[in-house]
């Protein structure tokens, strides 16, 4: 449904845990971004390749930020978006797979981190 | 030992090699110094990263006490100190196109970059408000099409590197004021009054007349990402917000990984100023020879510019034995 990739370069997918609706993810320190136009471009460190993010994936982006659970960020957009949870459930989970396989998030412990929103 | 003194990227360049892409300079101030050492000066600190050349080895950069360093088999060590003094230390019989393409390649892409401004890959050209620049790789034709539009009427800024600021009214610096070319290139679209010096068995360098080049800074409005396919069409989209920035990031002529990661950032966040200051499109074209002309109308019809139409187009096109343009992207 959202986020948008360019691509200068193949990448090889990472290892990706399985996303559930508790799993917890952390910006990763290997990335600088920029907004534009309510949009942002990320630049992996890793292997120099662009990324597109549009408003949607950038809002989940930014609620991302300090660290959060799949299933706390669907509480903020279901307040703030039109969508059906279940369908904003499956389409975040799958941007999270597919932003950590690109090294952009990362998967942390929720021991480790303070989660503003309780997972469901 | 013998100096010569040109005007580069709105400063003075003193180099202990010539370098007949950019105008000779009457000035003995030189913001810019290019000297050949011995051995390399300075050691080599942390590294600051790599790259894969073309020419199968790596290209590295390192801090060192002063400045940073370049250096790989090919190019040899090339030390930078304040973003002023450029020192080389080449491996033996290293040829002089070599030189001239690491200082207008990796050394002035990354002093310029240091010093605030983008280095796009790509060519220029200007009428009075309008400046226009085409960024891609190598052999997608951004030469041709800027050859192209100065014999139809606009003036040269630049070609293959593009040095613009990313102010709110981004404007381009003067580059190289001439324009490297395959020989079947300039055949095809005459350039009479344009001179020409010889690079290698492939490519020559035209120089414009005076009246094709322009004086001192000019804005840029439009970037054309070209895109050569198989069409008959020539067609461009606009590009916004992040596919903008991204379409201009990937054209920069310096890599993200040679710039160093504390300047990564700052870089992208200038290319995102950009991006929200000027025009950005997707030139879509036939990269056939008789579609240039085409696309030198669909430019003057969308900017209302004054190009003329060029004697290269009057004339029945002659197909030359080897035409050199590259097979289109996928």
């Amino acid at each position: 449904m959202y986020g948008r990739r360019h691509v200068t370069r193949s990448t090889q997918p990472g290892d990706v845990p399985a996303v559930t609706p508790e799993t917890v993810f952390i910006i990763s320190r290997d990335q600088v971004s920029c907004q534009i136009e309510g949009e942002t471009v990320l630049l992996s460190l890793k292997n120099a390749v662009y990324y597109g993010l549009d408003p949607i994936a950038t809002r989940i982006w930014e609620l991302f930020r300090n660290g959060l659970t799949v299933g706390g960020a669907c509480e903020s957009l279901v307040a703030e978006y039109d969508v059906d949870p279940a369908v904003c459930m499956t389409d975040t989970m799958a941007l999270c797979t597919q932003l950590t396989r690109w090294g952009l998030l990362e998967v942390v412990a929720s021991a480790d981190i303070h989660v503003p929103h309780a997972a469901r | 030992m013998r100096m010569f003194h040109y005007q580069a990227f709105g400063g003075h360049l003193a180099s202990d090699f010539a370098m007949p892409d950019f105008e000779p300079s009457l000035s003995a101030r030189a913001d810019w110094l290019v000297r050949e050492e011995s051995a390399p000066v300075a050691t080599p600190g942390r590294l600051l990263g790599t790259f894969d050349t073309s020419l199968g080895d790596q290209l590295r950069l390192s801090e060192t006490p002063h400045g940073v360093r370049f250096e790989s088999d090919t190019v040899g060590v090339w030390e930078i100190e304040q973003n002023s003094r450029i020192s080389y230390a080449p491996p033996p019989s290293a040829p002089s196109e070599l030189l001239r393409s690491m200082l207008l390649g990796p050394v002035f892409s990354l002093i310029l970059e240091r010093t605030g401004t983008l280095c796009l890959h790509g060519s220029a050209v200007a009428w009075d408000d309008c400046g226009i620049a085409f960024v891609a790789p190598k052999l997608h034709g951004k030469s041709t099409l800027a050859l192209a539009l100065a014999t139809a009427g606009a003036r040269l800024v630049s070609d293959d590197l593009v040095v613009v600021n990313s102010d709110s009214t981004p404007q381009m610096r003067p580059g190289t004021r001439g324009l490297r070319l395959f020989r079947d290139s300039i055949a095809m679209l005459g350039a009479r009054r344009w001179s020409r010096s010889g690079h290698n068995a492939a490519k020559s360098t035209l120089r414009p007349p005076s009246d094709a080049v322009g004086p001192s800074v000019w804005p840029l409005t439009t970037v054309y990402v070209l895109d050569p396919i198989l069409t008959n069409d020539v067609e461009r989209i606009a590009l916004r917000g992040a596919t903008a920035a991204v379409a201009l990031a990937q054209r920069m002529k310096l890599p993200d990984t040679l710039i160093g990661p504390d300047a990564v950032a700052s870089r992208l966040r200038r290319i995102v100023r950009l991006a929200s200051n000027v025009a950005v499109y997707r030139l879509r074209f036939a990269h056939r020879w008789e579609a240039i002309i085409d696309v030198v109308r669909a430019l003057h019809s969308w900017h209302s510019i004054p190009l003329s139409e060029p004697d290269w187009a009057r004339t029945p096109l002659i197909r030359p034995s080897a035409v050199k343009l590259a097979q289109p992207s996928t």
